[in-house]
């Protein structure tokens, strides 16, 4: 696309042209090779649903070849970041290092209201751990990326104008080998302790021919639509990189468009009868609660076969919602296709069955909570004890998985324990990180996923997470990052503060923290915790409960650590004992919490 | 100008009183997502509702500098006006 010219074109078609393939291909430039040879490609649309720019993967292969003549001299193998907004430049600039032999760097796209420090931190941190040798921004991003990679060494930071007059070489590159890395995928790490997974050549084509061959498979009228950020695992890797290889056409929704109009999203499914389309559950809750009747009216969701919903713990009353909302406009419920996987593993690990929707498995909530047993209900059993988790699938051919004890013992069926897992897609490790690498992967290929599950009839349930790890409105977050803001304070000493989540009826989280201080002045209190809620929603863009309490409450374990699970444990007991009279966002435990709300009040 | 400021202001207010009614009438130097308790969600919906009323789009750049109503106020009045 040129900026300077006037946009006329239309949409790429659905139909490449060519023969299609799944994803059969050694590398991910091998693939664009193929993909060059039809019509297909990347759509772009704006927040008013207008289509801004066209990439047909022709296109796409000239610039990419293009401008991997300017980036090998940066040298093979080194790391690139790319600022991850959905644009067209970013397509161009990762698939030019795939052709030069670099490893691209997604970083985050994402700003919250006053939150331009923050970013500016977590990227000059990215790109500080990745070692990258360049970085670059689409133009709305480039201001923040060159202040975040002052004093760095770099050798360029910019646009893709500013890369395109690097000199070049007079040939092109050599391609890359499958056991040369594809890229370095930051995934759900801390914001102070980044881990970047290494993901080979080998190990994302492996990932990819799984999933278009035995999770779902394509016909040929297929099209995707995606709102999915370009540096989350699904959107890069499920929806860019997996469009590419498998020919097939994409309309992109950037991520911050859709948050902000919601109903854009099917919209642009309607409009090109796009039949896949990915999403965490919190997605479709997004949608279902801003629709109108009026909207559904003017929705045809008929084609839309495969709705994929992953990333975050579902719930069966989410997916029933959206489902129910969006009937009249033909959207069907069996299209939901629950999955599971992880960046570490590429993406995908198990899909649930094609065709018949998200189904559940009702177990005694009790035995599970005391005894780790997953024991399926009677239908006929009406004491309100069960719960259901829903079935994520059976893991993909090629992968091996096993349910474990604290121990590492493998499980039988129906017990839980830590989900580990082998195949051909996993990271190599984390980049620079041989320490944190060792912590999940063994010597033998297992990786420890930090997520705790059974197994039934040889299909997947998750049930939740070994990690302290949560995910909040789909963002994961750790508590380690908001204990550390709320050290930063005056009145909060290391370890004096301890995070974690809650969840409610609906089986959404909200955060929590914890902070133990001496002081006992009720305007100061109510000074600190608005202070510490304040940096956390800079930072994180989320709400959190914050709860004083007196010096010594916070639970620790044998060795003197903190222990999380505990405190939660008696943040849940003590609320349950007051009669709770939280305003949203803010609970002040104890009884000077009538006090600071009045104080807060006052002010 | 200040006519401006003075309109978009009452914009942003109006705008957030469609998300948090009880909220329109915090201070224009309080934190805004605090003050009003919004979340990135809500936040997102607000920017929308000024988007439309104001028939303009506000760069990332714009909201990242914005904590309070003032400043997203006269982020958004430099961009009617263009960058000085």
């Amino acid at each position: 696309m040129n900026a300077a010219a006037p946009f006329h074109a239309s949409v790429t078609p659905t139909a490449s042209g060519i023969a299609l393939r799944s994803a059969d291909f050694p590398t991910l430039a091998a693939a664009l090779d193929y993909a060059a040879g039809g019509d297909s490609g990347f759509n772009y649309y704006d927040g008013r649903g207008a289509l801004i720019a066209t990439l047909p993967y022709s296109e796409l292969r000239a610039r990419a070849l293009e401008m991997s003549r300017r980036l090998a001299p940066l040298g093979r193998g080194q790391r690139l970041a790319l600022v991850a907004h959905t644009h067209p430049d970013f397509a161009v600039m990762f698939y030019a290092c795939q052709y030069a032999g670099l490893v691209p760097v997604p970083l985050p796209a994402a700003v919250h209201l006053g939150g331009r420090e923050a970013y500016i931190r977590h990227l000059r941190q990215l790109v500080r751990d990745s070692q990258a040798v360049a970085a670059f921004a689409p133009p709305e991003f480039v201001g923040f990326m060159r202040e975040a990679s002052e004093g760095l060494s770099l050798t360029l930071v910019g646009t893709a104008q500013d890369f395109a007059v690097l000199p070049a070489l007079d040939t092109t590159p050599r391609p890359p080998e499958p056991s040369e890395l594809a890229y370095l995928q930051y995934t759900s790490g801390s914001t102070r302790f980044p881990r970047g997974t290494m993901i080979t050549q080998s190990a994302v084509m492996a990932n990819l021919k799984a999933i278009f061959n035995h999770g779902f498979q394509l016909t040929p009228q297929d099209r995707f639509c995606s709102w999915l950020p370009y540096y989350h695992d699904m959107g890069l890797v499920g929806i860019v990189l997996g469009c590419v290889a498998t020919q097939r056409s994409v309309d992109y929704l950037p991520t911050r468009d859709f948050a902000m109009r919601p109903r854009l999203w099917l919209k642009l499914m309607s409009l090109n009868r796009s039949t896949i389309s990915f999403s965490p559950p919190f997605g479709y809750t997004l949608c279902a609660r801003r629709l109108r009747p009026s909207d559904t009216e003017a929705l045809d969701l008929s084609a839309w076969r495969v709705a994929g919903v992953g990333a975050e713990m579902i719930h069966p009353k989410t997916l029933h919602e959206f489902a129910s909302v969006l009937a009249s406009a033909g959207f069907n419920e069996t299209s939901f296709l629950p999955c599971y996987g992880m960046a570490e593993c590429s993406l995908a690990v198990s899909f649930a069955p094609l065709e018949t929707g998200a189904s559940s498995d009702v177990v005694d909530i009790d035995r599970l909570a005391h005894h780790g047993e997953a024991i399926a209900m009677p239908a006929e059993e009406t004491a309100a004890k069960g719960k259901a988790f829903i079935n994520c699938g059976q893991p993909l051919p090629g992968y091996e998985m096993e349910i474990r004890d604290e121990r590492g013992r493998p499980l039988p069926e129906r017990r839980c324990g830590r989900i580990h897992l082998r195949g051909p897609s996993l990271m190599s490790g984390y980049f620079g990180n041989p320490e944190a690498s060792r912590e999940v992967l063994s010597a033998d290929g297992w990786l420890d996923t930090g997520d705790i599950g059974y197994q039934a009839n040889g299909s997947l349930y998750i049930t939740g997470r070994a990690k302290d790890l949560m995910i909040i409105k789909g963002r994961n977050i750790w508590p380690q990052d908001l204990e550390h803001l709320a050290e930063q304070e005056p009145e909060v000493r290391p370890t004096d503060a301890s995070a974690f989540s809650i969840t409610d009826d609906d089986g959404s989280e909200t955060a929590v923290l914890v902070v133990q201080c001496r002081e006992a002045d009720p305007r100061k209190l109510a000074s600190l915790a608005e202070r510490v809620q304040q940096a956390i929603h800079v930072e994180f863009g989320i709400h959190c409960v914050i709860e004083l309490v007196p010096p010594h409450t916070l639970p620790r374990t044998s060795s003197g650590k903190l222990s999380r699970s505990t405190a939660r444990k008696e943040f849940i007991e003590r609320r349950n004992a007051e009669e709770p009279t939280e305003s949203r966002g803010s609970f002040v435990g104890h009884a000077r919490r009538a006090a600071i709300e009045a104080e807060s009040a006052a002010s | 100008m200040s006519e401006t400021t003075a309109s978009v202001e009452s914009t942003i207010r109006e705008a957030l009183g469609v998300i948090r009614p009880d909220a329109m009438g915090i201070r224009g130097d309080a934190d805004l997502a605090q003050e009003a308790d919004l979340d990135s969600a809500e936040v997102m919906d607000l920017v929308m509702e000024i988007e439309d009323r104001l028939d303009l789009s506000i760069p990332v750049e714009t909201m990242a500098q914005a904590r309070t109503i003032d400043e997203l106020c006269a982020g958004i009045v430099q961009l009617k006006h263009g960058t000085p």
